[in-house]
């Protein structure tokens, strides 16, 4: 396997040196005789590209190997197809080809976007099928293939070869751009191939294993996950590359299978030093993270939050250039804090995208991370819970005055473990059941969009062409006059843009193409922003709202805020449930927060749902507006202090004085333990890492709740 | 005056022979369509088609007269023609039926006269004729010496395993 033909490393002085004159010494001879072709030969390659691009493969790559002429000719399309965009897993044979390709001089510029699967063969596998009632029942030969691609894969992992490799390879992709890990095939795009998959299901009659089917099978899964990521990020380290735009960690949103940061983000100084370089350019970032289960086989402690806080600090270095950040969690309980780590240590005020996804998060942490948004153009939030009893109002607040905000969404939000609706519900006869919604679940269609965007996202490249575009900045208060910004965000009851006489109600509709969203965004529903196939209920569960929109309906969200029922009260895990018992109690509350609210739910009544509060009488689901000090009850307390010397005084929306809390500034002590040099020592000697890295040294830790 | 659609116009092909045509079948070239509206007298000045001979203006001029009321193409016809589908009317595969010869002539001229569902049939009629061959079947069917050296073989071969795993 290892030595099959494509895997073998190629340093035949052939590769080198014959490529590039196959294609000056058939340009030449192509054009001396010109006169001389007939028929096929005589298209030009923009015609023999259009007939290559209508071939498969196969085909294709015999057509490559009629002649020179048709090799040049058909090159351009044989190389954007097959080398523009490729993933590799972690094995010899499927490294060596991208070592292969990163060498070769006619391919190299052209692989712009790698790819990394966490496909492995594990052990797992090898005993399920061993001990019957496996639904891979492999041949003697299936068996050898799967038992050879394991020890393969174990030892690339304990000599170091695929760090080697990848290392090798990365340092000749002069223009490497993108590189995204995946753990599994679904999170690529379609046009792209993964070398090695094809072959590793045909020979052994099963695919790889990607992530944990469930639960169980997490501790094996863990160590190899932070294996394949953190030789990805030291193999970007040594190589000494520094194209790569963005990266990206495509896990399983659904499933807390993401990044520990205690083990995984946790680099040498040394390491972080040549990551800071390699990433220099880094612009997009997303990340994973589960605040689970940090070190595999260990019960979490407070010890290992206070490791993930420092690593999180320490590789925040890594991000300093990024504009484009999205978070993804799974709403445990330690994923606020891990939230609040990594965002005290970022210079929010450059983003102009910040995207989260999955986070259990305090009030104060949020607003003070929202605060600081002062460039963001896009701003997501999706199954975010705020806990401790705070509210989403303190935040629509601080969004309404964001200067550069364009784009907004928020779908699927909770406070306390229930469901956080920005409109209220109106009496069953005032419903019109029969209204059309624009997005149909069926087909998929949604009304109204004269030009629907197929990616369904917000065009980036618009958003840094319109950096300087502050119109709307005119009508709000400075922010960064902190104290008046402040005075204006919060006594000024729902200000209104300048030129607008009324704010329209989101029944009223505001966009300019009707109902659908101007930039034809695929996340807008309908007028009363629901979740997609929820056609009666739940109005403001699933908002999309742009430009002007977000001035005029943001006050209308926060007067109408309500909660619904529990969400874990009316799922169905036909006993999944179970399971999760070993959970910390988290988000979801009775599960621990391991799910938080993924699908859309059957309409429910607001207010009606288990744990919600009875709605004062005449005013069913709409609880009181926010005052000033109802706010700070909402907070349920202090304000968060920023750690001193960790973040530079950023732009933005003064916190402190926005909740009317000058006794808790940015000045004041943390709140979270002191420096603990001891914990951090504890953690390196258990660390199974610390044959290859060395936990950098020590800092205050007081970036953790 | 003649309406638009009883229009007629006068194409000149490479060998200096003038064929009088429907305004309406010629306008399926763009580029025929463009110079009408550049010249703005059609009818009048004869239309040089500089790089079509006789003998393949006309066989396109008949391609045209068949397909002379079908909508104008759209962008994603032109995303469309990208496609890996090789599916072909019935009447454009008979229209195809030609000698290896004609039918690169065909595909040249429609790429020159900017006709192209014209170029998409043609194109597609090749990739059908590829489809399924070794090399050796491919250069057989279209009369190419294999130019290659054996090094430069195994290269090619290399680089189509690199493209995908088997």
């Amino acid at each position: 396997m290892a030595t099959d033909d494509a895997g073998t490393i190629d340093n035949s002085p052939v590769m080198a040196s014959a490529s590039t004159p196959t294609v000056a010494s058939t340009n030449t001879a192509t054009s001396e005789a010109n006169g001389d072709k007939h028929g096929f030969l005589k298209l030009p390659e923009e015609l023999v590209s259009n007939i290559a691009c209508k071939l498969g493969s196969d085909d294709l790559f015999s057509l490559r190997l009629t002649c020179r002429d048709l090799e040049v000719k058909s090159f351009h399309e044989f190389v954007h197809e097959y080398f523009g965009s490729k993933c590799f897993m972690f094995t010899t044979e499927s490294l060596k080809v991208l070592v292969n390709i990163a060498k070769s001089p006619k391919l190299n510029h052209y692989l712009k976007k790698v790819y990394i699967t966490t496909a492995s063969a594990t052990n797992r596998q090898v005993h399920c099928c061993q001990h019957g009632n496996c639904a891979w029942n492999p041949t003697v030969r299936q068996h050898e293939a799967f038992t050879e691609y394991k020890y393969d894969q174990e030892r690339l992992q304990d000599q170091g070869g695929d760090l080697k490799l990848l290392s090798e390879a990365f340092s000749h992709l002069s223009h490497l751009s993108h590189l995204t890990l995946v753990d599994h095939p679904k999170q690529l795009p379609v046009s792209v191939e993964c070398y090695g998959l094809r072959k590793f299901v045909r020979t052994t009659g099963i695919p790889p294993s990607y992530r944990p089917v469930d639960a169980s099978f997490a501790n094996e899964y863990y160590p190899w996950l932070t294996h394949v990521f953190r030789t990805t990020m030291l193999a970007v380290a040594k190589s000494g590359i520094n194209t790569i735009t963005e990266l990206h960690t495509h896990l399983n949103m659904n499933s807390p299978y993401g990044l520990s940061p205690t083990t995984d983000l946790q680099f040498k100084a040394t390491t972080l030093d040549q990551l800071a370089k390699a990433f220099s350019n880094l612009t997009t970032v997303d990340l994973c993270f589960r605040s689970r289960a940090l070190r595999a086989g260990k019960k979490d402690s407070q010890e290992e939050l206070k490791v993930a806080g420092r690593s999180l600090k320490s590789f925040a270095r890594v991000l300093k250039n990024v504009k484009r950040l999205t978070l993804a969690g799974d709403v445990g309980q330690w994923s606020g804090p891990i939230l609040k780590s990594l965002a005290n240590n970022i210079d929010l005020s450059k983003l102009t995208s910040f995207q989260l996804d999955g986070f259990l998060v305090n009030v104060n942490t949020l607003a003070a991370i929202v605060c600081q948004l002062s460039s963001a153009q896009m701003i997501s939030f999706t199954m975010v819970e705020i806990d401790r009893g705070g509210s989403w109002v303190p935040i629509l607040k601080v969004l309404e005055k964001l200067p550069s905000l364009k784009h907004l969404h928020m779908h699927y939000l909770q406070a306390d473990g229930q469901k956080c609706f920005f409109l209220e519900k109106p009496d069953e006869e005032e419903e019109d059941l029969t209204e059309p919604s624009w997005f149909d679940p069926l087909t998929g269609d949604m009304g109204g969009h004269d030009n629907d965007d197929e990616s369904g996202w917000y065009d980036e490249d618009e958003d840094e062409e319109d950096d300087d575009d502050d119109e709307d900045g005119e009508s709000l208060p400075d922010l960064l006059d902190h104290e008046g910004a402040a005075q204006e965000a919060v006594d000024s009851p729902m200000p209104q843009p300048k030129g607008k006489k009324s704010v329209k109600t989101p029944a009223q509709g505001s966009s300019a193409k009707g109902n659908g969203s101007p930039s034809g965004c695929l996340e807008r529903t309908d007028k009363n922003h629901r979740a997609p196939g929820v056609k009666t209920g739940e109005r403001g569960y699933y908002i999309c709202l742009e430009e002007d929109e977000i001035r005029e309906q943001l006050p209308t969200f926060a007067k109408e805020y309500n909660l619904g029922g529990d969400v874990m009260g009316e799922l169905d895990f036909n006993g999944l449930l179970g399971n999760l018992a070993q959970m910390p109690p988290g988000a979801g509350g009775n599960i621990g927060g391991m799910f938080a609210m993924p699908l859309p739910m059957p309409a429910q009544p607001p207010a009606q749902g288990a744990g919600a509060p009875a709605p004062p009488a005449g005013a069913p689901n709409i609880p009181p507006v926010p005052t000033l000090g109802g706010i700070i009850s909402l907070l349920g307390g202090p304000l968060p202090p920023q750690p001193p010397g960790q973040n530079p005084p950023a732009p933005g929306i003064p916190l402190a004085s926005l909740f009317g809390n000058p006794g808790h500034t940015g000045n004041a002590p943390a709140t979270a333990a002191p420096a603990n040099t001891t914990n951090q020592q504890d953690d390196h000697e258990e660390g199974w890492w610390q044959d290859s890295e060395v936990v950098e040294g020590g800092g205050a830790l007081d970036d953790v709740d | 005056m003649a309406s638009e659609g009883e229009q007629t116009v006068k194409l000149v092909s490479s060998d200096n022979v003038e064929i009088v045509t429907e305004r309406k079948v010629a306008e399926r070239s763009m580029l025929i369509k463009n110079m009408i509206e550049d010249l703005g007298a059609p009818g009048e000045e004869p239309i040089p088609i500089m790089n079509v001979s006789e003998a393949v203006l006309r066989k396109v001029l008949e391609w045209c007269t068949h397909h002379k009321n079908d909508p104008a193409p759209s962008q994603d016809d032109d995303a469309d023609s990208r496609k890996k589908t090789t599916d072909i009317e019935d009447w454009d595969q008979k229209f195809m039926q030609v000698d290896q010869e004609m039918l690169f002539e065909i595909i040249l001229a429609a790429n020159y006269m900017d006709i192209k569902a014209l170029l998409d049939v043609g194109c597609k009629t090749v990739a059908n004729m590829i489809k399924g061959k070794s090399p050796e079947e491919i250069r057989k069917t279209f009369n190419i010496q294999n130019d290659f050296t054996p090094e430069e073989e195994d290269q090619i071969r290399r680089e189509n395993e690199w493209a995908e795993d088997r």
